[in-house]
């Protein structure tokens, strides 16, 4: 019984290899939208291997930005039936692989003290058939 | 009293897209689980808190269409959006604006606020719900309740301010009588033993603040080895749940805007073992409560997508509230 706040990954599970970067999609594991700045931390493993944050972009609603930038993206929304694309650069893969996700999200509208917002963690690990 | 359906219902659906918005409205009217619509406005609407035109038109058509009423409309302060600050009053009255504006345009006549806005927020924002004929009702959700010493502040804010657009939103989970069974497997499957729902429970139904009785059950699961992650998710129980008496509703009968029917499951007799229909459904109807009562099922919050379909136990909601103003009808 797994709760739809707890689900990055929704299936079918397949990964793309475009342009040398391996790309996947991602569901926002929350019940309704939320600015794009709340994205606190996103941690991507390829067959338990970490891909450096440097390495990983995330594209929602068309932009694509670092993990990074999306701090600064407080007025951009990510619609929670839209599937953000995280693209890795630098991993090579064969026809299958173990893909490893923990996003961190800030729910904004929910205070647990004077300064600071529910934090919400939400971890997926999963195997994925690649198409090239 | 008007039966109807919050959208967020279908949580489940909605997010794994089993449903657009036309064919979750389509559904709602084929199972006769409206006419009431409401919507969390940053759950339906891609671009919330605007709309465009074309949005508009077409929320328009498809109501028509299918022959059902928007109620409320859920809106959310993210006083927590930007990353380096928190919202000012000002910002978070102008996010508000926003979406009485977007409530307006699609006939909303009531749009719901939580504890989040402050009553400067609420203040400022008055003569807004005034102009656009928006009543604001402050949900009043556990473990908040009608009696509880935030919501107390509210009301007499209210009290202060003087205005018929401001009132309350009862949810029935202020007012449970016992923890959703459906809860109480989803911890079992998390590692806590059957000593320790019995525990949790005790602790519950026991007495003093909610963060009280889950500290006291966290501290001694956490000294006796239970998994941490069966203890974090227990804090649900005393922050979903809550505990205040039905009767309490009477105090805040006459500034009613608008009701949340939660519900998470049902028995083979068609009951609520975790909430007192009969008893809160006599009390709405005692106080001549003739608003729209909207359905909301939420235990999608332990029951993921493809566990139950979500708009039969709003049916069986609606099935219930009807037994018993049909009982009642009948004395």
């Amino acid at each position: 019984m797994t709760s739809i706040t707890s689900l990055v990954f929704h299936p079918p599970y397949v990964a793309r290899v475009e342009d040398g970067d391996l790309t996947f999609e991602l569901a926002e594991p929350w019940y309704r939208s939320l600015p794009v700045s709340c994205i606190t931390d996103l941690e991507v493993t390829v067959n338990a291997v970490a891909v450096p944050r440097e390495n990983v972009t995330i594209t929602i609603g068309g932009t694509t930005r670092t993990v990074a930038e999306c701090a600064d993206a407080w007025e951009d929304f990510w619609f929670v039936q839209d599937r953000a694309t995280v693209r890795l650069r630098g991993v090579s893969v064969g026809d299958e692989l173990r893909l490893g996700v923990h996003l961190a999200l800030r729910i904004p509208y929910i205070m647990v003290g004077p300064a600071t917002a529910l934090p919400h963690h939400a971890f997926g690990e999963e195997n994925f058939e690649v198409v090239r | 009293m008007k039966t109807g359906i919050t959208l967020y219902s279908a949580t489940n659906e909605w997010v794994t897209r089993r449903y657009d918005l036309e064919s979750l409205l389509a559904a709602v009217a084929e199972r006769g689980i409206g006419p009431g619509v409401e919507i969390v406005g940053f759950q339906s609407i891609p671009t919330f808190p605007d709309v465009s035109e074309d949005f508009v038109r077409d929320w328009d058509r498809l109501l028509t269409k299918y022959d059902l009423v928007p109620t409320c409309l859920g809106s959310n302060i993210d006083v927590a959006q930007r990353t380096d600050r928190l919202l000012s009053d000002d910002e978070m009255m102008a996010s508000l604006e926003r979406q009485l504006d977007t409530a307006h345009r699609l006939g909303f006549g009531v749009v719901r606020i939580q504890i989040g806005a402050n009553e400067r927020v609420i203040e400022k924002v008055t003569p807004t719900a005034e102009k656009r004929d928006i009543k604001l009702g402050m949900e009043l959700h556990a473990p908040e309740g009608a009696r509880t010493p935030a919501i107390l502040k509210v009301r007499a804010a209210y009290d202060r301010i003087g205005s018929p657009c401001l009132g309350f939103i009862p949810d029935f989970s202020a007012t449970m009588r016992a923890v959703p069974p459906g809860e109480l497997d989803q911890l079992a499957s998390l590692g806590l033993a059957q000593e320790w729902i019995d525990r949790l429970i005790a602790e519950w139904e026991g007495t003093g603040a909610p963060f009280e009785r889950f500290g006291r059950f966290a501290a001694a699961a956490a000294a006796d080895g239970v998994p941490q992650p069966a203890i974090d998710a227990a804090t649900m129980v005393f922050t979903m749940f809550g505990r205040e008496p039905v009767e309490s509703w009477r105090d805040i009968a006459d500034q009613i805007v608008h009701v949340h029917g939660k519900c998470y499951g049902f028995d083979e007799s068609g009951n609520e073992p975790s909430i007192d229909y009969p008893a809160i459904i006599n009390l709405l109807a005692d106080v001549d409560y003739r608003g729209w009562i909207s359905t909301e099922w939420e235990g999608h919050v332990f029951m993921g997508p493809g566990t139950v379909d979500s708009l039969d136990v709003v049916a069986q909601q609606q099935a219930l509230v009807n037994r018993v103003l049909g009982e009642r009808a009948s004395l």
